[in-house]
C-alpha cells in the first residue's frame, strides 16, 4: 500500500517540476500593444513592442489625431481648410505643425522641380477624385486648373499661411502620412521604445530590429491579387508607395488614377507603382508620389540624389530596382 | 472561556491571514501557461484546499476572495485581461471545491477535490478569454487545457494532502 | 481512492484520448492562420483559417455592413454597403500579413499567422 502511494506522490512530483520546466522555457514572445485608427482618409495599424508599450501607443495615437485634425482637408475645422477657403483673401494663423509640414512640402516641390505638388488641389477637384464624381474634364478645364498649381504662390510668414490666388487649394495628402511617421518615430526615440510597425495607409515605419534580424515587407501587386515581392529591410526604415490601384476609374478600358500629373493636368500612367525606402518619413511619401509621376527611367536616376532606394514596377509588370535594393528584393515568382 | 474563545479566533485569523499571503506569493511567482493569457498552473489552489479542510467553507471563499483581490492590488490593472482570467478561474476553482466538499466528501479524497478544481480553474479560463477575444480558434485547445487542468489539480492535490498531514498536529491542537 | 476518485479518472482518461485524436485528425498544428476582422477598430471577430474552413457571414460597423467569404483557405468579401465597392474589388487574400479593408464602412479583414516566412506588412 505505502509502496504504492509513494509512486504516484513520486510520479507526481516529477510531473510538477516538468511543468514548471515547461511553463519557463515556453514563455512565448510578448504580444505587442496594437491599435487600428482611421485617420487622413485610411487605416492606420499600429504595433508597439517593448516595456512600455501601452503608454507609447497612447501618444502614438495622440499624435495621429492632432496631425490629422490640422490637415484634413474636408473638415472645416482644421487649418487646411481654413487656408484653403481663404485663398486670395488673406492669411491665416495657424499652428505651428502646419506651418511645418507645408514648408516640407515645398521643400520635396522644389527638389522634384515640381513633380511634387502640394497644390494639386484644382485638378483632383475637375476629374472627380474629391467627390467621387469621376469624370474626365475638358482642355480649358483643365488649362484653367493648371494655373491655379503655382507653389510658389504659397506664402508663409510666421505662423500664418497664405494663398495668393483664389481657388488655389493645398492638399497634403501626398506627405502628411510620412510627416506623421516622422513624429511618431520621434515618440519612440523620446520614450525609449524597443520595436514597433506603423502602416499608415500604406506608408509604413519599421522601428528597430525584429526577431528574424530583418523586416519582411510586401509589395502589392499592382494588378493581381497578393504581393509582387518583399523587400527584407534591417533596422529602422520608412517605407511609401505611390500607386494606380488605390483611387481611380476606367473609362473606355483606360485607366484614371488619382495621381496627377502637375505638368500636363493629366492623372499620370508611366508605371504602375513605385516604393521608396528612406531615412525620412516625409521625403519617402512626397517621393513616392514624385517618381510615381515622372516614370521609371528618371526616377532611377534620381535615386543617389535624393538618398532613397526605390522599387519600380513598369506598365508592363516588370519589376526595377535601385542598386542598393537589388539584394534585398525577392520576387513571388522565383526571380532574385 | 471567552479569553480561550477569542484566542483561538485569533489563532484563527493568523493562520487565514498566512494562508493568504502564501497564496499571493505562490500565484506571483508561478509562470504563466500559452496561449490563454492568465492562465496559470493554479498553485493557490493549495491553500483554498487547507483552508478548506482545517477551517470550513466560509473561510475557504473568505481566503479565495482575499487572495484573488489582495493579487490583483500587487499585480496592478496594467494588464487586465491575465488578471481577469487568473482571478475568475480561482474564484470558480473555489466555489467549486467547497460545493464538492460539501455535498460529496464522501466520494472524493483531497486530491479528487483538488482534480476537480484544476479542471474547472483552467475551464472557467478558457471561456473568459474566449468571450474577451472572441476567438473560434481557441477551441482546438479545450480537451487539452482540460487535461493539463485536471493534471495539475492532482499535483496540487498531492501538495497539500501532503501539507495537510504535516500541519494537522499543529493547526488543531494550537502551539 | 474514493468512489469519485476512480470516476475522475476515467473521465480525465477519455479527455486525454480526446485531446490525442483531436490533435491526430483536426490537427492543432495546422492551424497557423486566423481571420482578424476589426469594425471601427475593434476586434470583432476572429476565425481560424485552414483549406476546410468555409463560412459566410456579415459583420456590421456604425458605418454599414459587407459580407464576407472564407473558402478554399482564402477570404474576400461579397457584398458591402459602400458606395465604390473597392472593397469587393481588392479580391481574394489568403496569406499572413496581407488584409481588406473597406474605408468607408471601417471593417478591416486581416490575417495573422505564426509561419516564420510571413511578411511583417504590406506597402501599397
Amino acid at each position: 500500500m505505502n509502496k504504492k502511494r509513494n509512486i504516484v506522490t513520486i510520479a507526481g512530483w516529477i510531473f510538477v517540476v516538468c511543468l514548471i520546466i515547461f511553463s519557463f522555457i515556453n514563455k512565448a514572445e510578448k504580444p505587442p500593444a496594437t491599435a487600428e485608427l482611421y485617420a487622413m482618409d485610411t487605416i492606420v495599424n499600429i504595433k508597439i513592442y517593448g516595456d512600455n508599450k501601452e503608454t507609447i501607443l497612447k501618444e502614438v495615437i495622440k499624435k495621429i489625431e492632432e496631425i490629422n485634425s490640422y490637415v484634413d482637408s474636408f473638415s472645416p475645422n482644421s487649418d487646411i481648410y481654413k487656408i484653403n477657403k481663404n485663398s486670395g483673401i488673406k492669411n491665416v494663423t495657424v499652428h505651428p505643425e502646419t506651418v511645418a509640414i507645408i514648408e516640407k512640402a515645398m521643400e520635396l516641390a522644389h527638389n522634384t522641380n515640381g513633380a511634387f505638388n502640394p497644390l494639386i488641389t484644382p485638378l483632383s477637384q475637375i476629374w472627380g477624385f474629391r467627390d467621387k464624381n469621376y469624370r474626365i474634364p475638358s482642355e480649358e478645364e483643365i488649362k484653367d486648373a493648371l494655373n491655379l498649381t503655382n507653389y510658389n504662390d504659397i506664402v508663409i510668414s510666421k505662423n500664418t499661411v497664405f494663398l495668393k490666388k483664389e481657388g488655389e487649394a493645398l492638399d497634403l495628402g501626398g506627405i502628411a502620412k510620412g510627416y506623421t511617421l516622422d513624429c511618431l518615430k520621434e515618440i519612440l526615440d523620446k520614450m525609449d521604445g524597443e520595436r514597433a510597425l506603423i502602416n499608415n495607409g500604406g506608408n509604413i515605419l519599421l522601428y528597430g530590429t525584429p526577431p528574424g534580424k530583418q523586416w519582411k515587407i510586401g509589395i502589392k501587386n499592382p494588378r493581381e491579387d497578393g504581393i509582387i515581392g518583399t523587400l527584407n529591410i534591417e533596422g529602422t526604415k520608412f517605407i511609401s508607395t505611390s500607386g494606380d490601384y488605390e483611387r481611380f476609374f476606367t473609362k473606355d478600358n483606360k485607366r484614371y488614377c488619382h495621381l496627377i500629373n502637375p505638368f500636363n493636368g493629366y492623372p499620370a500612367d508611366k508605371i504602375f507603382s513605385v516604393t521608396v525606402v528612406s531615412d525620412k518619413g516625409y521625403y519617402g511619401d512626397a517621393l513616392s508620389t514624385a517618381f510615381f509621376i515622372i516614370g521609371k527611367n528618371e526616377a532611377l536616376q534620381d535615386v543617389k540624389k535624393f538618398d532613397v532606394d526605390i522599387v519600380v514596377i513598369d506598365s508592363d509588370l516588370n519589376v526595377f530596382c535601385g542598386e542598393e535594393l537589388k539584394d534585398s528584393l525577392i520576387l513571388e515568382n522565383g526571380k532574385g | 472561556m471567552k479569553s480561550t474563545r477569542s484566542r483561538i479566533k485569533l489563532r484563527e485569523l493568523i493562520y487565514l491571514s498566512i494562508l493568504i499571503a502564501l497564496g499571493i506569493v505562490l500565484n506571483l511567482i508561478e509562470p504563466p501557461i500559452s496561449p490563454i493569457p492568465g492562465a496559470k498552473l493554479g498553485l493557490a489552489n493549495i491553500v483554498i484546499l487547507l483552508a478548506l479542510l482545517f477551517f470550513g467553507k466560509s473561510e475557504a471563499i473568505i481566503v479565495a476572495l482575499l487572495r484573488a483581490i489582495l493579487s490583483a492590488f500587487f499585480k496592478g490593472m496594467l494588464h487586465p485581461i491575465p488578471l481577469f482570467t487568473s482571478m475568475g478561474g480561482s474564484i470558480m476553482a473555489a466555489i467549486a471545491m467547497i460545493l464538492v466538499y460539501d455535498l460529496c466528501r464522501k466520494h472524493f479524497s483531497i486530491v479528487g477535490i483538488s482534480i476537480i478544481g484544476g479542471i474547472i480553474n483552467n475551464l472557467t479560463q478558457f471561456f473568459i478569454v474566449l468571450y474577451i477575444t472572441k476567438n473560434s480558434a481557441l477551441w482546438y485547445y479545450l480537451p487539452i487545457l482540460l487535461f493539463l487542468g485536471g493534471i495539475s489539480g492532482w499535483v496540487i492535490g498531492l501538495i497539500t494532502k501532503i501539507l495537510y498531514n504535516k500541519m494537522k498536529t499543529v493547526v488543531k491542537n494550537g502551539s | 481512492m474514493e468512489k469519485g476518485d476512480k470516476l475522475l479518472a476515467l473521465i480525465l482518461v477519455v479527455i486525454f484520448i480526446f485531446a490525442i485524436g483531436q490533435y491526430t485528425f483536426v490537427s492543432i498544428s495546422k492551424v497557423k492562420r486566423t481571420i482578424i476582422i476589426r469594425s471601427d477598430g475593434e476586434i470583432v471577430e476572429q476565425i481560424p483559417l485552414n483549406e476546410t474552413t468555409e463560412v459566410i457571414t456579415t459583420i456590421k460597423s456604425k458605418e454599414g455592413a459587407v459580407t464576407m467569404q472564407v473558402k478554399n483557405g482564402k477570404v474576400h468579401i461579397i457584398e458591402s454597403t459602400c458606395h465604390d465597392k473597392l472593397c469587393i474589388k481588392q479580391g481574394w487574400i489568403s496569406k499572413t500579413g496581407e488584409s481588406i479593408v473597406c474605408l468607408p464602412n471601417r471593417i478591416s479583414i486581416s490575417i495573422t499567422g505564426e509561419e516564420k516566412n510571413e511578411i511583417d506588412s504590406i506597402t501599397y
